[in-house]
Formats: structure tokens, sequence, C-alpha cells
């Protein structure tokens, strides 16, 4: 299904409270980090040192790298979760330090790794959670909450479920749907298969393409798995221990030229291992009857 | 008790026997329950308005320390003191301030509520998952709509829980009051302390009265927490 989110809102100000189409926003924004650097207080060491890509609108950009490299830091910088120490992030060409966190916020979607589904809220009550926040019209709500579930593949008869209720897929499906819901030009998502088994993390990355396909959105993704940044990313950024990036290419290039042997170490490690996994995978699927 | 024997045992060995002996008479209850539904009226009044107006004490303190939480032990210092204060000297300190009444019943029983609901209501803003709070300062909510959209819906539990035994210790405390001039059901029972009949009927109708209380707050709860019964 096509979600009406077409470029003729464009040039209407982030006011989604009045206006008539599931969002007011620009379809996609295009995000920059120029010299962005993060030291935590009482540390000495940078988790985000001097950090510079651009995302150009409606391309994944997969951040990836071992854990502690600051790929988490580096997409938290974006909402300003985490505030920079220096240097600047620009969203369409804005700081984002010149905008009220939460209604900065309000038009990126967020979704992490422990989803945070709010479990006394009801699925519909969920994914409505930044539309309420924009002030839309209930009927705009409950209209665009059947849309949303459409869209992760959700039966209409699990709005009324909690959280509790729902497989760990499920709520995935509706942290997605939650991230989507004001239709948001950016979307935050780290490691949002994360916690999922092989299975299912497969199924819903293939379902993550389709949507992307669809929708167009910009997205910083991040994870630790290689694979999925090469399944999934139209840029990947390599990040090294340190808070360095080490390479940020298309994924053909980085697996072609790779820019040096942590890069060319990290890719190939990984991807070893992954492949015994499919094999794996391979050989059990095969014993099934 | 003024009756010469002799006359006593003319009688036939009937409800009056038992009444003049102190016994437990279920008769004479029948007859006089009647006769202890004010007090019990006034011992829920105690109860009620020491249990909100604690609740409204506590829920405001926990929501300043849940903001500075260095305040929370200094907090549960002075509400653990205010517990352990027995009720008589309380009330002996208070009757020459507030005089001799529901007032001065009602202020340590108030003060006897704080340390059990501060403490739950806290526990159940720290229990709040980490990852909740997350998302939701990560889609834009501000800290105050976080706190009463997010947290305090999930502290519900942990605040009935609280609810709960301040309630029952409430219900038991409060036949106390008296000595400070609050009647209620520890009146009743003082009244005619050596007839079972009297303390067995008041006595149990402060068992009722927690029960009651109890189940009530158990169905409130119940109906406010939707999400608690319904799991796969």
């Amino acid at each position: 299904m096509a979600l009406p989110s077409g470029r003729i809102c464009a040039m209407t100000p982030p006011d989604t409270a009045r206006s008539p189409g599931p969002s007011a926003f620009p379809p996609a924004a295009t995000l920059e980090f120029r010299n962005a650097s993060k030291t935590y207080p009482g540390t000495a060491e940078p988790a985000i040192r001097d950090l510079s890509l651009e995302v150009p609108a409606g391309e994944v950009c997969v951040l990836v790298g071992p854990s502690g490299c600051g790929k988490t830091t580096a997409m938290r910088l974006v909402n300003r979760m985490i505030e920079l120490s220096s240097g600047d992030v620009l969203l369409d060409g804005r700081s984002v330090r010149d905008e009220d966190p939460a209604r900065l916020r309000r038009r990126i979607g967020y979704a992490i790794q422990q989803i945070g589904l709010f479990p006394h809220q009801t699925v519909a009550e969920n994914v409505a959670t930044v539309p309420r926040l924009l002030g839309w019209e209930r009927a705009r709500v409950h209209e665009r909450i059947d849309q949303l579930l459409e869209l992760v593949g959700l039966e209409h008869d699990m709005r009324d479920r909690y959280p509790g209720q729902l497989s760990g897929g499920q709520r995935q499906r509706v942290g997605v749907a939650r991230a989507l819901a004001a239709d948001p030009p950016l979307l935050l998502m780290d490691e949002p298969f994360g916690a999922i088994d092989a299975i299912t993390r497969g199924r819903l990355q293939e379902e993550f393409r389709r949507l992307q396909h669809e929708l167009g959105k910009t997205v910083v993704f991040v994870t630790h798995d290689i694979d999925e940044a090469l399944k999934l990313g139209d840029r990947i950024a390599v990040m090294k221990p340190g808070g360095v990036l080490a390479q940020y290419a298309p994924p053909e290039e980085l697996v072609r030229n790779p820019a040096d042997a942590f890069v060319e170490d990290f890719v190939g490690a990984d991807r070893m291992i992954a492949r015994l996994e499919w094999l794996t995978n391979l050989r059990a699927e095969g014993r099934r009857p | 008790m003024m009756v010469p024997l002799a006359q006593v045992q003319i009688r036939d060995r009937s409800k009056l026997d038992c009444v003049q002996q102190n016994g437990f008479c279920p008769d004479w209850i029948r007859d006089h329950v009647g006769d202890y539904l004010d007090p019990l009226w006034r011992h829920l009044e105690l109860t009620l308005v020491s249990v909100a107006l604690g609740f409204a004490i506590a829920f405001w303190l926990a929501i300043v320390a849940h903001r500075r939480r260095w305040l929370t032990g200094p907090i549960l210092g002075v509400t653990g003191i205010l517990y352990t204060i027995p009720s008589l000297a309380a009330f002996a300190i208070l009757i020459p301030l507030t005089g001799f009444g529901f007032v001065t019943a009602v202020i340590p029983l108030t003060a006897y509520t704080l340390l059990i609901l501060f403490r739950n209501i806290t526990t159940g803003l720290r229990n709040v998952p980490a990852e909740a709070r997350d998302a939701a300062r990560g889609m834009g909510l501000t800290e105050q709509q976080l706190l009463w959209k997010v947290e305090l819906p999930l502290a519900l539990p942990e605040m009935f829980a609280g609810l709960r035994v301040a309630t029952t210790t409430t219900v038991g405390l409060a036949a106390l009051a008296f000595y400070a001039g609050a009647g209620g059901l520890g009146q009743q029972i003082l009244t005619d302390i050596r007839f079972k009949s009297n303390v067995a009927l008041a006595g149990a109708l402060c068992v009722l009265l927690a029960f009651a209380l109890d189940v009530l707050l158990l169905l409130a709860e119940r109906m406010a927490l939707p999400w608690r019964r319904a799991r796969a």
C-alpha cells in the first residue's frame, strides 16, 4: 500500500496538528554530522571523535562496529538523547541544537533494541504516542493506527492487545509502527532486530527493505552485525573503538576496497561466522521432516 | 454484677445469664449490632481520612524525591522515625496542641502511613523499565509527560500494594484513637472490656472493616490495571 506522504507536503511547516495528510513533514531529510565529538563527563577519551558524514535524503545509513565503538552514541546525538560536546549535527541544514529537544524528537522516529513498548498501553495506544503528542484529531489517529498495523503486517485484532500478550517479533513490529506513526522524515533504529531469533530477524529484515522501498525515509540504523549492515544499508559507516569513523561507503565498495586492516578484518571475520551460521541453519532445516 | 447471687440462680439459664456472666452471647450480639454502627462509621472515617491524607503527602514527597534522588534517604529516615513513635505518646503530645478529638487522632495515623506509602511509590517509580523511559524520551515526551503518562501509571501496582498494607494497619491502629478522644471501635471495646460479646463484636467489626477495605482496593486495582491481567 502506498502512503500519501507525497512531496506536495514538503514545503509546509512541521505543524502536523492542522495538516490533512498523515504528515506535514517532508518525506525524507538529509542528515549531516559535521566534526561531531562527544566526550562524556569524567572520561578522558572521547566516545565520538570528530565524526563527519552525510546521509542523503531517503537513504539508509548503517552505523556498524564492535561494541564500545560509539555507534549508539553517534545515533543518539541526532535526537539529542546525548548532547554534542563539539561539532554539529544538521537536519535538512538546520542544527539540531537550535530546536527544543522534545519538539525535535517528535519528528524523528525512534526504535530501540529493547523496543520499550509501554506495558500499560494497548498496541493502538502505543502506536498513537507521537500523533497524540502532536495533537492529531482522534479520527485521524485511529485511521493512522489501522494503516500502520497493516503496513507492518499485524492483524487488526492486535489493536487492543497489551505488549505482554505479544511475541517478540510482534512487539518489534509494533515498535517499528510506533516509530513510523507520525510519518517522520528521519528514522533512528538502534539494533531493532537484535533481541530476536535468527529466523524472525531475517523476515523482519526483508520487511524492513520492503518498507523502506515503499516509504523512502532517511534511516540511521545501528547494528554490530556486518551482515545486517551489508543487507540493509545504502551506505555503511564502519566505526572503530575510540569513536573513530574507519570507512563510510556503499556495501560493495566496503567489501571490495576496505579502507584499512580494521575494516577488512571486521568485514571478513564477521562474514565467516555468518556463513557458518547460515550453513548450520541450512542443515537444521534439511533435517526437518 | 451488683445483683445478689441468690437472685441470679433463680433466673432461667437463658441469655440474661450469659450477659451477666460477661459471656459470648450470640442473641445479645444479634440484638445490639445496631449500636455499633456509629463507632464503626467513625472508625471508617478515621481510616479513610488518614490514608487519603497520608497518600497525598507521600505522593508529593515521592515525586520530589524522584526528581532529587538524594532526598530519598532523608525522607525515609524521617518517615521511619515517625513510624516508631508510640501512638499513645503521640496522642499525649498532641492533645495540648490540637485538643481532644478527631484531628489529634488523624495526625499520628496519617504519619504512620507515610513510610510504607512513600517507599512503595518510590519503588514503583524506580521499577519502571529503563527502555520504556528511554523510548518515551526518544519520542519527544517532556519530563512531565513522562511522569504522568508512563512512570506513574507503571508504578500503580506498587502504589496499590502500599495502599493495601497502609489501610489494613490503619484500621488496626485506629482502635487506639479513643485515647485521643476520636471514638471508633476501640472506644466501644473499652466501654466494657470484660464483656466477651462486646469485645468480640467490636473486634470482629474491626477485622471485617479491614477485610472489606482490602477487597475494595483489590477490586480497584484490578480495574485500574487491565494490562496486568492480560498476559499471554
